[in-house]
């Protein structure tokens, strides 16, 4: 039974931080960094004695209403897979697949299939039971040819976003589990984001309770609009800053996310942080398997350290310690692949200062729990030395309840779960004007 | 009487070299040091992929490796370049080419790489008036030449598995032997280079790295390998003659 503190309290803490999909943030993105950078650092990451594993982040844009749009950017996102899987060893297949943007609900089965082997041919697609090929659907498109047609293309997770009411496509979820998956050896896992801006409380738990029916793997309450699984986050992700009208709605928020966590964690859900809850058998796999969630892009939790290919407009790879983003444009998209070469166009590279906050804040925002001896074996640094500025802005925090901060490791509370990435940004460099003491490195 | 030290001169020369015991200063007076100092060159660093020498080169010089990392290879017949050795800071190369004209081998930095040019012609008249330098470069060859043995050891060894953990378990020697963690270092080299030295593809390479790993021999993040249980790391290389100590 989890408690809360009170909401005032909370509340109090609440204000706008970025989603720590990406760190440091987009805004930090230059754009001296170019597609050699990018194939600097894919043959770097070759040479590891185990080089990490692939991810690949396929996006499809909205296309607009014409047949052309789509075949266009399809032929463009072959060539640009193509080129990619030439930068990368043969024996590195891609393990986890994530397919999202609206536009991926207009591909039909052909097209679908056609990518697919466009990936498997120039990087190879790992088959088997710990892949995790996972496919974003829209709520109108719940069939049962759709989703076995997904099934039998290799695809095990479907991501839908419930906007609005969404208590339909939840009862059309639980008809199709109860009679189409229930009989699969290896049924699809599924994962359901709701929003909460606008809901009222009797709503949502009318809403929980269909969810609860259903039972789907992993559930994330998003409190904030833009904030949206299907598209990458447009800036940093701080909510519009509009004074009164903002307080009111992110307290109305919290109390929804409140309400959302309690109710789910009491029944067999387990809280991630930021309103990410995933099923304790799942959140078990997870652990067995390395003992590290990791928080990515799209806030969903990686299990592995890999190396993440973006793949589409706009679509940002992260590869060893730097981050590329394709040109968002979807003519400046279209005009370099034409002309045979990589989309990149912005990027940021992390500097030793930088990999160690990442560290501190994936950890944060992945387990809520921070190690000190595992942060400072891999950068060489004392934590408590190093950190010293930030432990003292989490003291104010620690007092309220939001984190325990203990001679080896910091843990977040439950209720600091809730606020995770408020709790992150003390060691984000960019938003603090903490003093710097000194580096101390061994 | 004391003399200031300028900071070019404490900064760059033989006499403060953290690698002095393992180079040619080593077991020299200060009055010997400094002579042998006049002719070193300290290079600045180059950086990855910079030639040091090439084969077929005219041999003038010896290096010694200051910091980073250096590999040697051969050109086959057949235009493959196979790699020879890799050298960490304190090795002297080029000692190769001293009985021919040309170089026989090819020097190429694997990371930004500083090294000390030794001219040979006049290191070897310095030597010849100087018996405790000739007799340390004498030592520094025997040294490399035992060096040498061991690889054709490793070659031999039927397991691809055996042979990654008699070189891991070099490696550790020579960090040590510079005073650096023997169970904690970092590989300076690709897997693809390394697989090159030992005989085995890129693949087969890091499926051996995981095998080690998995058995609980050593630990690896990137580049960093942590040597877990050198005891059974060395059953595995040497077999049950554990007894039997690596020389770098």
């Amino acid at each position: 039974m989890t408690r809360f503190l009170d909401s005032a309290l909370l509340g109090k803490h609440d204000w706008p931080a970025p989603d720590y999909g990406i760190f440091p943030g987009l805004n930090r993105f230059s754009e001296k960094l170019t597609a050699d950078d990018y194939r600097l650092a894919a043959h770097g990451s070759n040479e590891d004695p185990i080089p990490k594993p692939l991810t690949a982040h396929v996006r499809i844009p909205p296309q607009g209403r014409e047949a052309d749009g789509m075949v266009r950017y399809l032929a463009c996102l072959k060539r640009e897979i193509a080129f990619q899987g030439n930068l990368f060893d043969g024996d590195r297949r891609i393990e986890r697949l994530i397919l999202t943007g609206s536009g991926v609900e207009y591909l039909d089965d052909d097209q679908l299939v056609d990518l697919l082997a466009s990936l498997h041919r120039h990087f190879g697609l790992k088959r088997g039971r710990y892949r995790d090929f996972s496919l974003s659907i829209g709520t109108d498109c719940l069939s049962v040819q759709r989703l076995t047609a997904r099934v039998a293309l290799g695809f095990n997770r479907f991501t839908i976003d419930i906007q609005g009411s969404g208590a339909s496509a939840i009862n059309r979820l639980i008809e199709i589990k109860a009679t189409d998956w229930s009989a699969c050896l290896h049924p699809p896992t599924v994962e359901l984001a709701l929003r909460l801006p606008g809901q009222t409380p009797a709503d949502l738990s009318v809403l929980l309770e269909r969810l609860l029916c259903l039972r789907p793997e992993r559930i994330t309450l998003y409190r904030d609009v833009d904030n949206c699984s299907n598209d990458w986050p447009v800036a940093s992700g701080t909510s519009s800053s509009n004074g009164q009208v903002v307080t009111l709605e992110r307290s109305a928020t919290l109390a929804l996310l409140m309400q959302g966590v309690e109710r789910l964690t009491s029944s067999g859900y387990v809280h991630a942080g930021m309103g990410h809850l995933a099923l304790s058998s799942d959140a078990l796999i997870a652990e067995q398997r390395r003992g590290r969630f990791h928080y990515c892009l799209e806030g969903h939790r990686l299990y592995d350290d890999a190396d993440c290919i973006g793949l589409g407009a706009g679509a940002i790879s992260h590869v060893a310690d730097g981050y590329y983003q394709n040109a968002r444009a979807l003519t400046d998209y279209y005009a370099c692949l034409e002309a045979g070469e990589l989309a990149i166009c912005r990027g940021f590279e992390l500097n030793a200062d930088d990999r160690v906050r990442h560290d501190v804040i994936q950890c944060l925002m992945g387990n809520g729990y921070v190690p000190y001896v595992a942060v400072e074996k891999r950068h060489r640094i004392v934590f408590r030395n190093y950190f010293a500025p930030e432990l003292l802005a989490l003291l104010e925090m620690a007092n309220d309840g939001l984190v325990d901060i203990r001679r080896d490791h910091i843990a977040l509370t439950q209720s600091g779960l809730l606020l995770s990435n408020r709790l992150a940004m003390i060691f984000d460099s960019a938003f603090n004007e903490l003093q710097r003491s000194y580096l101390q490195m061994i | 009487m004391s003399r200031i030290a300028t900071l070019s001169e404490s900064r760059d020369n033989c006499q403060n070299c953290r690698l002095r015991t393992l180079c040619l200063p080593d077991n020299l007076s200060r009055e010997d040091v400094g002579k042998l100092e006049g002719i070193v060159q300290h290079r600045k660093p180059v950086v990855r992929g910079t030639y040091l020498f090439q084969a077929g080169q005219r041999f003038t010089s010896i290096f010694a490796v200051r910091t980073g990392a250096v590999k040697t290879s051969t050109l086959l017949a057949n235009g493959d370049e196979h790699i020879s050795g890799f050298h960490l800071p304190g090795e002297v190369i080029g000692l190769d080419a001293i009985v021919s004209r040309d170089h026989p081998s090819t020097a190429i930095a694997l990371e930004s790489t500083s090294v000390c040019e030794i001219p040979y012609a006049e290191l070897e008249s310095l030597g010849d008036c100087m018996p405790t330098l000739q007799h340390q470069l004498v030592r520094i060859m025997s040294r490399e030449l035992l060096a040498e043995q061991g690889t054709g050891h490793l070659l031999t060894r039927r397991a691809a598995e055996q042979r990654l953990a008699v070189v891991l378990l070099k490696f550790s020697e020579r960090f040590a032997s510079r005073g650096l963690s023997a169970l904690c270092f970092r590989l300076p080299m690709s897997r693809l280079d390394l697989g090159n030295y030992l005989g085995l593809v890129p693949e087969t390479m890091s499926r051996t790295f995981r095998r080690l790993e998995a058995q609980g021999l050593v630990s690896i993040a990137g580049k960093e390998i942590e040597i877990v249980d050198i005891c059974a790391l060395k059953t595995m290389a040497f077999g049950e003659e554990a007894s039997r100590t690596v020389r770098a």
